[in-house]
């Protein structure tokens, strides 16, 4: 019989202790795909994109909030909506260029601290104003809730020319010696989603400069994303990349760090414009990226930021006191000498000269 | 191996349960550069004192630690053995307090630590009472289910390494033995040998497969610090408290029906961590049993189970666990040091008592 | 005389003939009062035979129950004996070939009940035991109710101990197989067999089964939790110590492994002791596959384990307490589908368990012409209509249809009924602690398995590891 009552009793706490921690169902709690950080006035405004199951379809809902932090404007959020809202699904992040230019790392040390949001987020940079970027959005979205995710997925809308950075990737370029990063930009399409406008370089945590699309293909194929990215040569040729490989060598000589890197291309023809021979097309290539690199790299080296992660090359050359200073000290001294070496493999069904 | 399995996979289970949470942190804490060297000093230490320890062992006979140290007497004995009774309390109120904590960061926000610890610490108190035999053919089943799921979430993670991070491979000024976080990191490898001194009326083990699962287990120490660090460099991986479990955090893994992953890696090792905590209460008791021969089991560690509770509930903040943590360490050189040199000295000693005979008959 | 015994049984029963004495006045006193008993004791009995017949010129009276003899066949093989062997030598302690005798009321009212037929010699006042000729009140060996077998013969147990020690000799064909009889039971017995091959049972093992079906030899072993008890195994625990099959193959590959097999009369299905934990997953009509599909099979059935413990609580668990852990399509849709589900994940899920764990139960009660339109409405009840009442997701329908499925695919009928309560312990921590319980749970099922052990035979024992030492 005490053992009959001893049961009892521990069932009872069980059961009745299920509901005790305030654990709403999935059904409760909002869970936003995007967010968006602006800057107003010097306080952050969040913008939040929620899917909600209405009926049997989706529904986009945008709600926004201003306040002195981030938490505090999600919470404000929240005390208006009937749901909860859980960060715990965020996709993409995205931040308006004023804020880029501020400084992130206050942000990112908030993004990687708290547990809810994945650090496999996405983070993309917007010039315009974001009240209207969400606007324009919705209105052309379908309703599924993930499009604007799905233009930088992998498997769905992601091209070669899009740059894919993520939190931690970014994190990691506020704290690291020797890299940093490339996060798209975009703004609200005419008659598409969004559309991309190159990428920025972050310096530190800090929008620096920006690259175009071109040149973010090449920095994609650079660090080995390169899809299959496609190049325009020669004004009305083209080719599709096929495969890449980069060799680097680096060293110190007389205290100046110089590098050697030859990147092997092989790519398949798409578009030949008639007159043009092969190896016109590929001696003009092989210029084109030299050129476009050393332009590209100008740039970066002016900025001194190092988003090809050129001084991971030199850790095992460099002491660690002076690899903390690379940026400012060895960064732009450094030499590139740049070359690239095209193969042309795939004609596609007609014969070329 | 077929002779020392269930020696062999507690051995392996308890000490997963134990490396992937604070040890990179530590370990990362204690250098700056050429991070292997640490690791690499600190396991050969272990694997040292373990071999002696198992040494003594095997010299004494098959007996187990208390009953080797009862032959200096009773006085003598308890007394040697205070100490590791008390590092036995401890580290299960620093194992159950700070993996609750850890639990509540990362899951669970909204159950109470209370809740946590208790579910943490009942079911581990119902196993010790269940006897070891239980507790060894458990570890079995577990490890069966969640061991594959370790070692594929283990290599999956291998996904954003950077290998040029490895570099500089040696740091110029190596300061470890100076710093209290490598003396920290010793918790990955004292809480869990000694277990070996008692379970040998029970189930039998061979000193040479313990050594070699010893270094099979060198991988684990070594990727568990260097995975956070190829991927995101020393310097950001410094400035986590977690670094191993975030970078869990970033990996993909598009096939799989499920998002993070990290949630069954960390479940998988505390429930190896429930295990090793129904160990150490096991041994406690087994201890204060042959002090107080009259007193039942259950009801030695329902008293063990009261105390070390109400120990986890007074610890109110992280700081507090960290105190403790240290206090803890030099408990812990007693623990490593002196407890296999007295047992080798007491199996040598026992084996010319002996006569030379090894394997003295009795069990 | 014996008539159509089965093959190569041995009784041992008290009473062996005794030398042929002169019949004192006491004796012959006794005996009458014998016969009386008998008549006062179960002459009322619808069923009670007493006719007085002539064998070879002496006056007898043959007596038995009507119900268990079949009375005819039984004199006619009587005749056909006496005939058929005139004037044969007779030994002195034998009458017309019967060799058993019962001397007291007790013995001649146990062998009447137990079907046999009492020859009451009236000039001598003995009483002798015969074997008649046993009405047709056994099954004939058929196919197995509760189990199914794909490739491998399809006899099955009966109620009857003695066809199925002889079942079980036909498929062991051993000279080392040991058949002991044993008779449990104070006010009414019950015959327990015990089978093992000698050279391969565990000695100890067998010591302390004999001890016990010593010790508890008064009690009731007519249904199985008698037997448990007699047998000394603990009353609450979910895990069967002893597992029931109707095959003979599979009783006989027990065996072969070293295991004890008991009968019990009147229950159609051999007992194997000691159980393991990997009996769930291996019969031995595995063998019968090639080996590739063998490990196939048996891996199947260790998910389908896995998944009946753990399904429901990962449904909990990710809804309820941990959605983070799905995919964000898939989270999305979850929660589409529990669109006005009026309370929490738990109570839907317990919910609907109970109404299939009612489906299940009373599926087995349906006879069988209503059975399929009950399935039907089930079918229609629970797929169609709750889900559009809303008062379930049709998600939770689909895992829970899943979990049946799985769960069925264990062998051994008394282990999916431990695998299926098993699985609200994950449940309930689940929904309590999320995915930690669920893991929390697999490991007290995990240690709850391997507290388990029969006579020191652990249940989780693992034949590959010699590690193990004997307890001191």
């Amino acid at each position: 019989m005490r053992q009959a009552v001893k049961w009892i009793v521990l069932f009872g706490i069980l059961t009745a202790s299920s509901g005790c921690w305030d654990n709403k169902d999935i059904n409760h709690r909002s869970l936003p795909v995007v967010m968006g950080i602006g800057d107003a006035a010097g306080d952050y405004e969040v913008f939040l994109q929620i899917p909600e199951p209405v009926d049997s379809k989706m529904r986009v809902k945008i709600v926004s909030e201003k306040d002195k932090t981030i938490t505090k404007a999600v919470d404000k959020i929240s005390e208006n909506l009937e749901t909860q809202v859980d960060l715990l699904h965020l996709k993409l992040i995205l931040i308006h260029s004023r804020c880029a230019e501020r400084g992130l790392d206050n942000l990112f040390d908030f993004f990687m601290r708290v547990r809810d949001i994945s650090p496999k987020a996405l983070v993309v940079i917007s010039d315009e104003e974001l009240g209207s970027f969400f606007r324009n959005v919705q209105r052309s979205m379908k309703p599924t809730g993930t499009n604007l995710n799905d233009f930088f997925e992998k498997n769905a809308g992601w091209n070669p020319q899009i740059a894919l950075t993520r939190i931690w990737q970014v994190y990691r370029s506020v704290h690291s010696f020797t890299r940093d990063v490339a996060v798209p930009i975009v703004k609200s399409g005419k008659s598409t989603l969004i559309e991309h406008m190159g990428s920025g370089v972050i310096r530190n945590g800090k929008l620096v400069g920006r690259i175009d699309p071109d040149e973010t293909l090449l920095f994609n194929t650079f660090t080995g994303q390169s899809g299959q990215g496609k190049i325009e040569v020669l004004n009305r040729s083209s080719v599709m990349i096929d495969q890449v490989r980069v060799h680097r060598r680096s060293g110190i000589i007389g205290g100046v760090p110089w590098m050697n890197v030859r990147m092997d291309i092989t790519v398949n023809l798409l578009e030949l414009r008639q007159g043009t021979t092969i190896e016109e097309v590929k001696k003009e290539l092989a210029e084109l990226l030299d050129r476009r690199f050393e332009r590209m790299f100008a740039r970066v080296q002016a900025e001194r930021s190092d988003i090809f992660a050129l001084g991971q090359h030199f850790r095992n050359l460099l002491p660690r006191d002076r690899l903390r200073e690379w940026r400012d000290r060895d960064y732009p001294r450094l030499k590139v000498d740049f070359k690239t070496y095209v193969v042309i493999e795939d004609y596609g069904h007609v014969k070329a000269n | 191996m077929a002779r020392s399995l269930h020696v062999l996979l507690v051995y392996v289970v308890t000490h997963l349960g134990l490396i992937f949470f604070m040890y990179p942190e530590d370990i990362i804490a204690s250098a700056d550069e050429g991070h292997w060297v640490p690791i690499l000093t600190g396991f050969a230490f272990h694997f040292a004192f373990l071999w002696i320890y198992m040494k003594g062992l095997s010299r004494g006979g098959g007996k187990d630690l208390t009953s080797l140290y009862l032959e200096l007497g009773k006085v003598a004995a308890a007394l040697l053995l205070l100490p590791v009774f008390v590092y036995f309390l401890m580290v299960n109120i620093i194992t159950i307090r700070s993996y609750s904590e850890i639990i509540t960061i990362v899951f669970l926000s909204n159950t109470p630590l209370w809740a946590i610890m208790l579910l943490l610490f009942l079911i581990p108190a119902w196993m010790a009472s269940l006897g070891i035999r239980t507790i060894f053919r458990a570890t079995f089943l577990v490890a069966a289910v969640c061991l594959p799921l370790v070692l594929f979430i283990f290599v999956s993670s291998f996904q954003n390494v950077d290998w040029r991070y490895v570099y500089p491979l040696l740091d110029k000024h190596y300061t470890f033995w100076n710093r209290i976080s490598f003396y920290k990191s010793f918790f990955a490898y004292a809480g869990s040998f000694l277990f070996l001194g008692f379970v040998q009326p029970y189930f039998s083990y061979r000193i040479r497969t313990v050594l070699w699962t010893a270094v099979g287990i060198l991988p684990l120490f070594l990727f568990s610090v260097y995975v956070p660090l190829l991927t995101f460099g020393e310097s950001t991986a410094s400035t986590f408290f977690f670094p191993y479990v975030v970078t869990l955090d970033m990996i993909q893994i598009n096939w799989l029906m499920f998002e993070r992953i990290t949630v069954f890696f960390l479940m998988s090792l505390i429930i190896f961590v429930m295990l090793f905590v129904s160990l150490v209460l096991w041994q406690s008791s087994q201890i204060v049993g042959r002090f107080w021969p009259k007193a039942k089991t259950n009801w030695i560690i329902g008293g063990l189970f009261v105390v070390i509770f109400a120990g986890c509930l007074t610890v109110r903040s992280w700081n507090e666990v960290e105190r403790l943590f240290i206090w803890n360490t030099w408990i812990r050189w007693y623990v490593l040091i002196v407890v296999p040199l007295t047992v080798y000295a007491l199996g040598r000693r026992a084996e010319r008592d002996a006569g030379g005979d090894r394997y003295a008959a009795g069990r | 005389m014996r008539c159509r015994d089965p093959p190569s049984v041995s009784y041992k029963k008290s009473g062996q003939g005794k030398n042929w004495n002169q019949i004192t006045g006491k004796d012959a006193a006794r005996m009458e009062s014998l016969l009386e008993e008998l008549k006062r004791k179960l002459g009322s009995d619808a069923d009670w035979y007493c006719e007085n017949d002539e064998l070879s010129g002496e006056p007898v009276t043959l007596l038995g129950l009507g119900s268990l003899i079949d009375v005819f066949e039984t004199k006619e093989s009587i005749r056909k004996y006496l005939t058929s062997a005139p004037g044969r030598e007779r030994p002195e302690n034998r009458f017309l070939g019967f060799s058993e005798e019962a001397r007291t009321a007790e013995e001649a009212i146990e062998a009447i009940l137990s079907g046999k037929l009492l020859v009451f010699r009236a000039r001598t006042g003995e009483c002798w035991i015969a074997e008649p000729v046993a009405k047709p009140l056994m099954r004939q060996i058929g196919t197995p109710n509760i189990e199914n077998v794909v490739p491998g013969p399809v006899a099955a147990f009966t109620e009857d101990i003695r066809s199925n020690i002889g079942i079980a000799r036909q498929y062991l064909q051993s000279g080392n197989l040991r058949v002991e009889m044993k008779a449990i039971g104070a006010a009414h017995r019950i015959d327990v067999a015990v089978l093992y091959v000698e050279g391969r049972a565990d000695t100890v093992f067998l010591g302390k089964l004999n001890e016990r079906l010593q010790e508890g030899k008064n009690g009731d072993v007519s249904t199985l939790q008698g037997l448990i008890r007699v047998l000394g195994f603990p009353m609450r625990s979910i895990v069967s110590r002893l597992q029931s099959t109707e095959l003979p193959a599979e009783a006989v590959g027990a065996l072969k492994k070293g295991r004890v097999v008991l009968f019990v009369d009147r229950m159609p299905y051999a007992l194997v002791l000691p159980t393991q934990l990997w009996d769930l997953f291996a019969l031995e009509s595995d063998l019968n596959f090639p080996r590739p599909i063998m490990y196939a099979l048996r891996a199947l059935r260790l998910i389908g384990a896995l998944i009946t413990i753990l399904l429901p609580a990962l449904y909990v668990a990710l809804v309820a307490v941990n959605p983070e852990a799905l995919r964000i399509q898939l989270a999305l849709s979850v929660a589409q589908s529990r669109e006005g589900v009026p309370y929490p994940a738990l109570l839907e899920t317990l919910l609907l368990l109970l109404i299939i764990e009612l489906i299940l139960e009373g599926s087995i009660r349906l006879p069988k012409s209503v059975g399929p339109t009950i399935t039907m409405v089930g079918g229609i009840v629970l797929g169609q209509a709750v889900v559009t009442a809303k008062l379930v997701s049709n998600l939770l329908i689909i895992i829970l249809a899943a979990t049946t499925i799985a769960n069925s695919a264990i062998a051994g009928f008394q282990n999916s009924y431990t695998i299926r309560s098993l699985k609200y312990v994950t449940l309930l921590l689940a929904a309590v602690f999320g995915v930690l319980g669920i893991f929390a749970g697999f490991l007290l099922i995990c240690a709850y398995f391997a507290s388990q052990h029969t006579y020191g035979v652990s249940y989780v024992q693992l034949r590959f590891a010699k590690d193990e030492l004997p307890h001191g």
